[in-house]
């Protein structure tokens, strides 16, 4: 049988639709594929023509997410110059506003196909995700000189800032996610600290900030 | 174990080992600083991060702490070092606020309520705070206003201000534009999370002094501590400050010459507070511009009466009364208008406590035993302490000192340094003698006094406090000079 090219995207369609539904309601472990492929109506030998596993599904389904917070981040950080501080959050904050209707789901998704840990086999629409979002935050250091400090370690090191903080948000229950946010603020300014050299001191020992006291704010409590 | 426990531990081992010791205080600091300094941040607890579980939070803790039990210290021993002590930690609180902002700053400002007892460089340093905190950057306000209001600011205004305007201890204040009307608005949004973490903060707080002996008068100590937290409790709500707005709006509807912003109840939530833009200097920069002296009187005696009627009327205490809540508003033609803008730290009078303030006010009026009772009242003694003569001597002598513009009729000279200072000294007479048990609302009564007379004092101003009182309390009180100073 010739599937046209249509058909095949209405059907595409239709498991999405499906799983996001079943994996809300039900959540992602409690959800199979055989559920997915009856609801989308489809043979669940047809849903593995499209998708290749269910962690696979729930990737695509963030992906479009993902997409949408990236595009609308972007437009932000062209709208208006700001700190270096402020384009990393703008990048993470519009991330997460996109993806609060999969909130009950993303931790699988994190889980399954971003973690660090799950790092040696990423699907395409993962290693899209990951490469993207790790090339805008170098692209952000570039914006405010720190072009040198995009190395592997430190890119590792905001992958692991940026799925800890959205992995704390898909757990928050403070009211209105509010930790979510203050979280974010305070981690960004940590890693920003930690790029930036510290700021002149006295020759005080009690005048060195810790790692990974914003040194803007340092700067300030200088006499 | 709770976070909460865990923090306090941690916050225990910052505290200077000695300090029970009574080793000179600036050995102490000097080393905790020092070691403090060389400490990584602990990232370990990364979700209460900016509450009194962080290193900088600690070192304000253990300011506090070594700062209450100095108060209990013998005068001499604490004198050694201590500009250079106070100076340091100053600095260090000043980073560490700009740095955590609400929660910890919260704790300077109210150890700034003090004024008689914190040094000079310490106060100066953090009455500056006010308005001088780091802004919290647009994109975080956004989140925070969407959260909060349902869309982002630049939506829901015709225009705002991504620069904040001004810091607020808990937040920020943006100038925004109304789309409906074109009004000029100000948005003060609150810094998200903050209020929780205030809470367990003061929670720290409290268990920190728990087992530590405060002198004889401990448990009036810990009455006033259930008392200030109840007061950040009602702070950190923004709804709750909306409400005192509008009752205070509406208290001080004739009073020509002062002005109190109206709540714009759409955008405004317990996070989100909107009233109007109010247009003017705080108290620094109006002198700066050099106001004659009629002008600066007509001010002085604004903001007495008009906290006057809100004590007298509406039964509300502006306790948080600092230079910040203040607008001195340009008006050429009625020589300019006072802006009464912050209205989070408004206590509202039990009926038990206006019947004690009626009594207090009265006894001025009437004779030295009055005096005696009405003292003996404000400060809840113990039948032992109201036989001791010395205490309730100074407590008299400090009722006095508060009285004195009251008794007369005339205008009274707040400038006068001798008069300021000898209060001052009255105060840390106080304090340093332990003689500090009083009712809770006699805390705020007493940092309402405190705020006013310091910002009579620096405005300098001649005003009529007597004739004001008597014109707008209810107690009906003698025409003449009472009992008082005789």
């Amino acid at each position: 049988v010739r599937v046209t090219a249509q058909v095949k995207l209405a059907t595409e369609k239709s498991i999405r639709a499906a799983a996001r539904r079943l994996f809300v309601r039900k959540g992602f472990d409690q959800t199979s594929t055989r559920e997915i492929a009856l609801a989308a109506n489809v043979a669940v030998g047809t849903l593995f023509n499209y998708f290749p596993s269910k962690e696979a599904l729930a990737i695509a389904i963030a992906a479009e997410a993902f997409d949408s917070g990236r595009a609308r981040a972007l437009r932000r950080l062209e709208e208006r110059p700001s700190s270096l501080e402020e384009d990393l959050f703008t990048l993470i904050a519009c991330d997460i506003r996109a993806l609060q209707p999969t909130r009950a789901f993303i931790a699988d998704v994190l889980e399954a196909g971003l973690s660090p840990f799950a790092a040696r086999d990423l699907s395409s629409d993962a290693a899209a995700i990951r490469g993207e979002r790790l090339e805008d935050a170098a692209a952000a250091l570039r914006r405010h000189s720190l072009a040198e400090s995009a190395t592997t370690p430190v890119m590792h090191l905001y992958w692991a800032l940026y799925l800890g903080v959205l992995s704390f948000w898909a757990a928050d229950q403070s009211p209105k996610q509010e930790d979510t946010w203050a979280l974010l603020d305070r981690s960004i300014r940590m890693f920003t600290g930690a790029l930036r050299p510290s700021p002149q001191t006295t020759g005080d020992p009690t005048d060195r900030p810790a790692l990974g006291v914003d040194s803007s704010d340092a700067a300030e409590i200088t006499p | 174990m709770t976070a909460t426990n865990t923090s306090l531990s941690d916050m225990l081992s910052q505290l200077p080992e000695d300090l029970q010791a009574g080793a000179p205080p600036e050995v102490n600091l000097a080393d905790l600083f020092l070691r403090a300094g060389r400490r990584p941040v602990p990232i370990g607890r990364f979700s209460r991060f900016w509450t009194l579980g962080t290193l900088q939070g600690k070192i304000t803790a253990a300011y506090a702490f070594w700062w209450l039990r100095g108060m209990w210290q013998g005068a001499d021993e604490r004198q050694r070092g201590l500009n250079e002590a106070h100076l340091k930690a100053a600095v260090q609180l000043l980073g560490t606020m700009s740095h955590l902002r609400g929660a910890v700053m919260k704790l300077g400002q109210l150890l700034a309520h003090w004024p008689g007892v914190a040094p000079e460089e310490f106060a100066d340093v953090l009455g500056r705070l006010h308005f001088q905190a780091p802004p919290m950057h647009f994109s975080l306000l956004r989140e925070t206003v969407r959260s909060e209001l349902g869309a982002d600011p630049e939506d829901l205004f015709a225009e705002f201000d991504p620069e904040a305007a001004a810091a607020a201890s808990l937040g920020q204040v943006h100038r925004a534009r109304l789309k409906d009307t074109g009004e000029e608005v100000a948005v003060k949004i609150q810094y998200p999370g903050i209020a929780r973490s205030i809470r367990d903060d003061v929670a720290n707080i409290k268990t920190l002094l728990l087992p530590v002996r405060l002198g004889v008068d401990s448990d009036s100590i810990h009455a006033q501590l259930d008392d200030i937290q109840e007061m950040l409790s009602l702070e950190v709500d923004y709804l709750a400050e909306a409400d005192n707005l509008r009752l205070a709006r509406k208290t001080l509807e004739g009073l020509d010459g002062v002005f109190v912003p109206r709540v714009h109840e759409r955008f405004t939530t317990q996070r989100v507070l909107t009233m109007d833009w109010v247009e003017g200097k705080h108290l620094d920069a109006y002198l700066a511009t050099g106001p004659v002296q009629a002008e600066r009187d007509r001010y002085g005696s604004l903001i007495v009466r008009s906290n006057m009627r809100l004590c007298y009327t509406a039964h509300m205490l502006y306790s948080d009364l600092h230079p910040g809540n203040f607008v001195f508003m340009p008006d050429r033609e009625n020589g300019g208008r006072l802006g009464l803008i912050d209205f989070g730290c408004v206590r509202r009078y039990t009926p038990e406590e206006v019947d004690y303030l009626t009594e207090a006010e009265r006894a001025t009026f009437l004779s030295r035993d009055a005096i005696r009772r009405a003292v003996i009242r404000g400060s809840d003694l113990t039948a032992k302490q109201q036989t001791e003569k010395e205490r309730i001597d100074l407590m008299m002598a400090w009722y006095d000192w508060v009285c004195e513009p009251v008794v007369t009729l005339d205008e009274f000279d707040f400038a006068n340094e001798n008069y300021f200072r000898r209060g001052m000294d009255l105060w840390k007479e106080l304090l340093r003698r332990r003689y500090v048990r009083s009712l809770p609302v006699n805390t705020w009564i007493t940092k309402s006094f405190v705020g006013s007379r310091a910002m009579l004092f620096r405005l300098g101003a001649h005003v009529p406090l007597g004739r004001i009182m008597r014109e707008e309390t209810s107690v009906p009180l003698p025409p003449q000079a009472g009992a008082s100073g005789s």
